[in-house]
């Protein structure tokens, strides 16, 4: 049996920490998260501006990919997440609806990956290449571990329970 | 019945459902994890804030051509980055190239107007050949700071190749007419034989279009060589002469060749010195007896601070041999003298007098070509020098100087003052003397020790210290590595 009491106190939490996420994802997503120096020429690039970059190198479908799966599903799990637990402004049905969305979108939003790809970039071309993180690695770490725990703790009973 | 009613009373009597426990929730309005949130904020904010820090300023630069500058490239100065082209568009009338700068933190007091920027690419031209390394590697832009007290400024006009370098303060600029261009251009060399004695600043046409113009300047140390009866031709890139005996090709360098240049002679009894805009005819064939002049005019900015009086000092080496090891070792010790015109010779004492290990008989002195044993050289008792352990000593040679060594004045030699005064050390070559203030020194006794942050080469061993102010030699320089020194004359 879950306590009232105790839903609550999971709702803030979970929103606490989905707002933390949503807070740092902007500097995670706009500021320079990769500096590479080679050969004279020096590269900054953020997470979005690589994501431009592709598109207007006309690789529409891998920036579509990347856009998709790590700016647009873990934003929509995040906001879901919120509305969720704080707003609470749907009726419960829509509510259930949300909570489904929340789930695929969860599966799929893979912002750990790429923080998983960005290690193994850094171990493989460290020898090749200049390379360093930039500013927005720090936002982007605290950004998918406050996600995790945001949704490892969130309680789906919170749906039925109203605010 | 009894019973069923008593069991109906039991059951209604203890329901089955739990009544609804009132718990008190506003405990738990605020969580303890919001800090985490309000961290989060702050950071992110933060991090905005100190990525807009470390990036620097944007610039636009409008070039006429972009010769394949494109983003990624490089803003340098002095051959380090200091910037970073973001972006290569055209402007919305087609007709120029933007170049979007990003300028790097440190280097915002770049934005200022009177910046100047071009693009670096191979040339061939002027005075070198250069920008080579942009062949193989990528082009940059470059860039000649404005001056520091500019406005600041975020767009800019770039150059299409690089600025002139722009005469120096203090240089003489004339003009040289003639009748075609003859392969001018520039930024072309004038030499005086051979040597580069200023530039080209500009080739056009004179107002009446009568003739070629040509806008010179003189290097602030060469303007005395020009003088109102000074001829200068044409020398453009080479001669080719082909008679009995082969082929002779003639061609002083590269640039010359490329930009063309000016020679220019002074006859052997030189007349007054020219002034700021002299016109001048450019002769487009050399005469022969040009190149015979040979006036002797002294030059260099001391030489006019000095009121042209400067001395000349000649190399002096001591001579000797030692016993290193049971062998026989040729040992020397090379310095300056300064002969006077009274016969007599200055000079350091360690330059005149070997030390104890020498052999005897093995100990020589030689000056302008010629070689003295010491016992043949006569020290002058003078009183000017201190008389127990003269560091200073002044010596007539067995044999006079040649005629040519210059000689100078011994009214020009006098005691120092008490307090140590600004000085000029002198050697053969006017333009390398070095001047000294006042504050460089720390007097002590017969000696003024030289502040140890200054390194004089040990090359100048016994050079002539110039007092400023009256012109007059108070004494000789010991170059040390550690803490040169002047010796006085006393």
């Amino acid at each position: 049996m879950v306590s009232r009491a105790n839903l609550t106190k999971m709702r803030h939490r979970v929103a606490a920490f989905t707002l933390a996420a949503l807070a740092l994802f902007p500097a995670a997503v706009l500021l320079p998260i990769l500096e590479v120096q080679r050969l004279g020429h020096y590269h900054q690039s953020s997470i979005l501006g690589g994501i431009f970059d592709l598109f207007a190198h006309g690789s529409y479908f891998v920036g579509g990919i990347i856009l998709l799966f790590s700016i647009v599903l873990p934003l929509t799990k995040l906001i879901a997440l919120l509305e969720l637990t704080w707003l609470c402004s749907l009726d419960e049905k829509h509510r259930a609806r949300t909570y489904r969305w929340m789930e695929i979108a969860g599966k799929w939003s893979m912002m750990d990956v790429m923080l998983l790809a960005l290690l193994v970039m850094l171990v493989k071309l460290s020898g090749l290449v200049e390379f360093h993180f930039g500013p927005a690695v720090f936002a982007f770490s605290l950004c998918v571990a406050f996600s995790l725990i945001a949704t490892l703790s969130f309680d789906p009973h919170a749906i039925w329970e109203s605010a | 019945m009894n019973i069923e009613s008593e069991a109906n009373e039991k059951y209604v009597a203890q329901p089955a459902i739990p009544s609804a426990v009132v718990v008190p929730v506003h405990a738990d309005r605020s969580s303890k994890w919001w800090w985490i949130t309000a961290f989060s904020a702050l950071a992110s904010v933060a991090l905005f804030f100190y990525s807009r820090q470390t990036i620097g300023e944007p610039i636009v630069i409008e070039f006429l051509d972009g010769y394949g500058i494109k983003p990624e490239d490089r803003l340098k100065h002095h051959g380090i980055d200091v910037g970073q082209v973001e972006k290569v568009e055209l402007s919305a009338e087609l007709e120029k190239v933007l170049v979007h700068v990003r300028l790097q933190r440190n280097a915002s007091t770049l934005a200022r107007e009177g910046t100047q920027f071009w693009i670096v690419r191979p040339t061939f031209s002027i005075d070198s050949v250069g920008g080579l390394e942009t062949i193989l590697g990528a082009k940059y832009l470059a860039v000649a700071p404005g001056p520091s007290s500019g406005p600041k400024a975020s767009r800019f006009v770039g150059l299409e190749s690089p600025p002139v370098a722009s005469a120096k303060d203090g240089s003489l600029e004339i003009l040289l007419d003639s009748g075609t261009r003859g392969g001018l251009s520039n930024g072309a060399p004038i030499l005086y034989r051979g040597y580069k004695i200023g530039n080209v600043l500009q080739v056009g046409l004179a107002t009446d279009a009568r003739s070629v113009r040509a806008r010179c300047a003189i290097e602030p140390e060469y303007r005395d060589l020009v003088r109102t009866n000074t001829k200068f031709w044409n020398r453009s890139g080479w001669r080719l002469n082909i008679g009995l005996t082969g082929i002779k090709l003639d061609a002083d360098s590269m640039a010359q060749v490329v930009s063309g240049g000016i020679e220019m002679a002074t006859p052997d009894t030189p007349e007054p010195a020219v002034n700021m805009g002299h016109r001048f005819v450019l002769y487009e064939e050399v005469k022969p007896e040009w190149t015979q002049w040979q006036p002797s005019i002294g030059h260099g900015e001391l030489w006019n601070s000095l009121e042209n009086r400067l001395p000349q000092p000649q190399r002096m080496a001591l001579r000797w041999q030692e016993r290193s090891y049971g062998f026989r070792v040729n040992r020397q010790l090379t310095g300056w003298c300064l002969p006077l015109d009274d016969g007599s010779i200055l000079c350091l004492k360690e330059q005149l007098v070997a030390p104890d290990s020498a052999l005897g008989g093995s100990v020589s002195i030689e000056i302008a070509g010629l070689s003295w044993v010491p016992t043949s050289i006569q020290w002058i008792a003078d009183s000017g020098s201190a008389p127990q352990d003269p560091r200073i000593i002044r010596f007539r040679p067995a044999n006079q100087l040649p005629d040519d060594v210059a000689l100078w004045s011994s009214k020009y030699v006098a005691a120092a003052p008490s307090t140590p005064c600004s000085v000029v050390l002198v050697s053969d070559d006017p333009n390398s003397s070095v001047a000294l203030d006042s504050g460089r020194f720390a007097p002590d006794g017969v000696i003024w020790s030289i502040d140890s942050s200054i390194v004089l080469s040990s090359d100048l061993l016994g050079v002539p210290v110039i007092r400023a102010e009256s012109n007059e030699v108070i004494g000789l320089l010991v170059p040390n590595s550690k803490a040169s020194m002047v010796v006085l004359l006393k």
